[in-house]
């Protein structure tokens, strides 16, 4: 193997790896240069002082914010009135450019307008509820459930990992067992 | 009703306090090197919490609390980062630890060097490097709380230590 082959392994969370890596770089400047190195970014990356006290009240202080937030909630409302608005000044005229050729359109020379027919009835919707969401407080909400669920979802990557190794393991030890018996008998 | 409320109210408070107990200092730590600005990272731990204390009240469960809370402290830290320009370095992050007078000026200067080497490797790279050694993730937990795979945490982790070796030569 070469020092390129051997230099993520200084990193790798995989402790054979990382011996082999290591025992690789007693031997080799280039390599015990990089490892040295390696040390040194993990020492500046280290946890490297106490959290101080105003923040750890400051951390306690965000289960009072939840007043905060529902004192705000009544203005939001406001902004999702104006969101409603602006749907149905949308919807307004996608009906009036639908309409726009019938209504509006050129009539052949000596056709009498006449009202025209009323629209028919193609289905009839049912009452519609709309309702106030607190959009920032639903992101976050999302998020933090994705974020959790990325973590959830590594364990049950790592547990296939086990799983797998375990059979491989099994495996192994089967072969083992069916040569050293057929070396006994 | 009162009751059971008030009682879930202090559950979750003590959740809160729990979490910042055990993990608030590796938080701190976490944002702190991201930001690189003091300001920046306090905007970032405070908003953390205020997350945190989103979910906990909504009652979900959390198997793995400190990656759950340094992904949460990682994504206010993407958010700040879209809204913000990026700040000046911490002042303070080579002589954060108490040396011998005698060695202590040698040693900042390299504890220096490597900072400005760590701090002009690209965002998606040193992210990594901070999430692994400074938060403690594992490359599966890194590359969970980042939306990337475990073979590119790993790659990029070994391409920042060559980054590193070359400007460092």
């Amino acid at each position: 193997m070469k020092c390129d082959d051997f230099l993520p392994w200084l990193a790798s969370e995989n402790s054979v790896r990382r011996a082999l890596a290591r025992r690789h770089a007693r031997r080799c400047a280039s390599c015990r240069a990089a490892a040295s190195l390696l040390d040194d970014v993990k020492h500046q990356l280290a946890v490297d002082e106490p959290l101080p006290e105003r923040l750890e009240e400051a951390f306690l202080s965000a289960a009072d914010a939840k007043e905060t937030a529902s004192v705000s909630w009544p203005t939001m409302p406001a902004r999702s009135g104006h969101r409603r608005e602006l749907w149905l000044a949308a919807l307004a005229a996608a009906v009036l450019l639908a309409l726009a050729p019938w209504l509006f359109g050129p009539r052949r020379q000596g056709e009498v307008a006449r009202a025209p027919d009323p629209p028919r009835e193609l289905r009839r919707v049912s009452e519609i509820v709309i309702v106030a969401i607190d959009s920032s407080a639903e992101f976050v909400r999302l998020e933090n459930d994705l974020a959790a669920l990325q973590v959830r979802l590594k364990e049950v990557e790592d547990n296939a990992h086990r799983l797998a190794a375990a059979q491989e393991l099994g495996r192994v030890l089967a072969d083992h067992d069916r040569v050293l018996v057929a070396a006994v008998f | 009703v009162t009751v059971d409320v008030d009682t879930a109210d202090a559950q979750r408070r003590r959740e809160l306090a729990e979490l910042v107990d055990a993990h608030g200092q590796a938080l701190w730590a976490l944002v702190r090197k991201l930001c690189r600005h003091q300001q920046d990272a306090e905007d970032a731990f405070q908003e953390t919490a205020v997350r945190a204390w989103k979910h906990l009240a909504g009652g979900r469960a959390i198997d793995n609390r400190r990656a759950w809370l340094l992904t949460i402290g990682y994504r206010v830290f993407l958010d700040q980062r879209r809204k913000t320009k990026p700040c000046d370095a911490f002042d303070d992050v080579a002589d954060a630890r108490s040396k011998p007078p005698s060695v202590e000026a040698e040693s900042n200067e390299e504890a220096g060097r490597v900072q400005a080497a760590i701090n002009e490797l690209p965002n998606e790279v040193r992210e990594v490097f901070v999430l692994h050694y400074t938060g403690g993730l594992s490359i599966q937990e890194t590359a969970a709380a980042m939306g990337i795979a475990a073979g590119t945490a790993k790659s990029r982790l070994a391409a920042g230590l060559n980054q590193l070796r070359r400007r460092l030569r």
